[in-house]
């Protein structure tokens, strides 16, 4: 049975403050140069039971569609219908009054869910146990809570009813650890009680415990909608790709330095990632053996040179870093002409990602820069254990 | 959320949240509805100070002494709660988009429960009148049985008037500032400060454009059983049902344009 149905919504909000424009609006009469289009062109289908992610960057337009399926915005155009009762935690302890005692801003909460009147005493009561604060703290002002007893009473008021459907909005870090706990337990026996459940989180781990599918939104629009692994992982590798600006590199190729340092007594001519056979490779597995080969060229009466090395990931983020003047006894190079300097890894402890090279020529200090290329030779590993991280670290478990 | 809201349900969150508009209205501070009736009196004390002891204003029709003080009340305790009423109406929508795009909600409530708790100090100041006007032996206890009728047109016009420029606000911002201004106006284009009988015969039957005017009749007839014409009566009657009809229904086609604007 299918619970939510989204066909080609699509939202624009009016941008134009001036009244003329906005008397137009009035009368449907809209420049298009005034919208501005939170959602385009999305369509999905939720269905009875499942656990339905959605992740985005920030302005992807995530909020937008959550307040759609919820019924607080109307589309501009196409149609959502949504089946069954409906609990929206947009946003925790929207709705209460700081002036108001507990009591009473639980009982507006049960109100606004449509408890009906002969249930709201009991509903007041499981509100009360779940948030576990005591009933003289629900006698005092709302404003007098630390924000813990306030997200944990706002949770607890939002989640009591009976939905068929539960959408949230980021509002799982909530509370200390405990409570986190508890909140968490509400979602997973929602899950379990075969409702559906429409998640939105920047915490793509939660995401991956909790949800079965997954949309993923850019710009408005559907980039891709599927299982959680799959999109998750694509989301992820986009996420860090857009970090690093990456230089036009074709994996499985040496790079060739097109632009050398002008002026410099030691350049950079290529870099590659080789197999221990010498073949040029873009993939591997963790623990495969395999080498930087870097090839430098020295100006005539050029001085000695270091060269150094770093493994990257595609979000920049450094993962191991070399150079040939690191070892306490280490010599400069020498270089007439070309020389190759080769950096073995012997076993390549990487685990599962996407990783790059950045290279460096350096004086005999190590301190000034002759030439470099950064983020090049791009290649994947792939883990064969379920460690997860970036490296693998020697270990063993005492049990 | 329930799939439609039903009448019961909406009447709920209406009582919930007109006591929280009380509540939060009144008794923030620790002398809470004394602040509340605070402003009032000194309004009362003012004008009564002008009108009265400085230009000398009579009711001509009352032979009561302090005739004019008794007059002022009738007439500016229900515009008091009507007015505040409709400016804090009007506001309703605009101050509480963020809320109104979190938590489904009937939309209505807001503007409206904004004018009840308004009537607060009026009915509390409607029963001091009484018991004033009571000492005076200056009270025809039948002419209060309009009373309950009054409060209902009042409502009905502080609702049309509310919802209507609650759901204008939402299209038209600077209209929340404008409102206050507009109920200026209103206030001196009503008999409250000066009685109706002293307004020049030739301008008397404007009054009928303007339906506020037309409810005072009506409490000052209630109070201190001055003429009450039936075409006063009719045309509050008409203003009342035209008024919240019109007001109910722009607002039901302008509420669904909240949140459409950045």
């Amino acid at each position: 049975m299918t619970r939510i149905v989204l066909e080609s919504v699509s939202k624009g909000y009016l941008t134009g403050s001036r009244p003329g424009d906005r008397l137009r609006a009035l009368f449907g009469r809209v420049r298009p140069e005034s919208v501005w289009w939170a959602l385009r062109d999305v369509s999905l289908t939720v269905g009875e039971g499942e656990t339905f992610g959605i992740i985005g960057e920030n302005g992807a337009g995530k909020s937008t569609l959550l307040k759609l399926i919820a019924g607080t915005l109307r589309p501009s155009s196409g149609s959502v219908r949504v089946d069954g009762r409906v609990a929206a935690l947009l946003e925790l302890g929207a709705g209460f009054h700081p002036e108001q005692s507990g009591w009473d801003n639980i009982r507006l909460m049960a109100a606004l869910a449509g408890v009906p009147g002969a249930q709201m005493a009991r509903y007041v009561a499981e509100v009360a146990a779940f948030s576990e604060l005591p009933p003289e703290v629900l006698d005092r002002p709302v404003k007098t809570y630390s924000s813990g007893m306030f997200m944990r009473l706002a949770f607890s008021a939002a989640t009591n009813v009976d939905p068929d459907i539960l959408i949230i909005d980021e509002a799982l870090s909530v509370g200390d650890m405990h409570f986190q706990k508890k909140s968490l337990d509400r979602i997973l026996s929602f899950r379990d009680q075969g409702r559906t459940v429409l998640f939105c989180s920047h915490n793509l781990y939660q995401v991956r415990s909790l949800c079965n599918r997954v949309a993923w939104l850019a710009q408005g629009r559907l980039r891709q909608l599927g299982d959680t692994e799959e999109v998750v992982t694509a989301f992820e590798t986009y996420e860090r790709e857009k970090n690093a600006d990456l230089r036009e590199a074709v994996p499985g190729l040496p790079f060739r330095n097109a632009r050398p340092a002008q002026g410099a007594p030691v350049r950079l001519v290529q870099v590659a990632l080789e197999d221990h056979d010498g073949r040029v490779v873009s993939h591997l597995v963790t623990f495969q053996p395999c080498r930087v080969v870097v090839e430098v060229e020295a100006s005539p009466g050029a001085p000695p040179c270091h060269v150094g090395v770093a493994i990257v990931r595609n979000d920049r983020e450094n993962i191991f870093g070399t150079a040939t003047h690191f070892p306490p006894d280490a010599e400069p190079l020498a270089v007439r002409g070309r020389r190759r300097v080769v950096l073995d890894f012997p076993s390549l402890a990487l685990l599962s990602g996407e990783y790059l090279l950045s290279v460096y020529v350096l004086d005999d200090s190590g301190l000034q820069v002759f030439d470099m290329a950064e983020l090049i030779c791009p290649f994947t590993v792939t883990g064969a254990g379920r460690e997860c991280g970036m490296v693998y670290l020697e270990h063993r478990w005492c049990l | 959320m329930p799939d439609r809201w039903l009448p019961v349900q909406t009447l709920r969150v209406l009582r919930l949240w007109t006591r929280r508009e009380i509540a939060s209205r009144y008794a923030g501070s620790g002398a809470g509805l004394l602040w509340a009736l605070l402003h009032p009196l000194l309004n009362i004390a003012l004008f009564y100070f002008v009108f009265a002891v400085v230009l000398k204003v009579r009711v001509p029709e009352l032979a009561l002494e302090n005739g004019y003080f008794f007059y002022l009340l009738a007439g500016l305790l229900p515009w008091l709660g009507l007015s505040e009423g409709v400016v804090r109406a009007a506001q309703s929508l605009v101050a509480n988009e963020q809320l109104l795009q979190k938590v489904v909600f009937p939309v209505a409530v807001l503007p409206l429960s904004a004018i009840l708790a308004s009537l607060v100090p009026q009915l509390l100041g409607m029963v001091v009148l009484t018991v004033l006007l009571a000492f005076q032996a200056a009270l025809d206890w039948v002419h209060l049985l309009w009373l309950p009728l009054l409060l209902l047109g009042q409502l009905a016009l502080s609702a049309g008037l509310g919802l209507l420029l609650a759901a204008l606000s939402v299209v038209f911002r600077d209209l929340v500032q404008l409102v206050p201004v507009l109920m200026q106006f209103l206030f001196y284009a009503t008999p409250i400060l000066y009685p109706r009988s002293l307004v020049p015969e030739a301008y008397q039957h404007w009054f009928l454009a303007n339906p506020v005017a037309l409810l005072m009749d009506g409490y000052h007839a209630a109070f201190l059983g001055l003429p009450w014409p039936s075409a006063s009566r009719v045309g509050l009657l008409l203003w009342s049902l035209g008024l919240a009809g019109f007001g109910l229904w722009s607002f039901r086609r302008l509420r669904l344009l909240l949140g459409d604007w950045l």
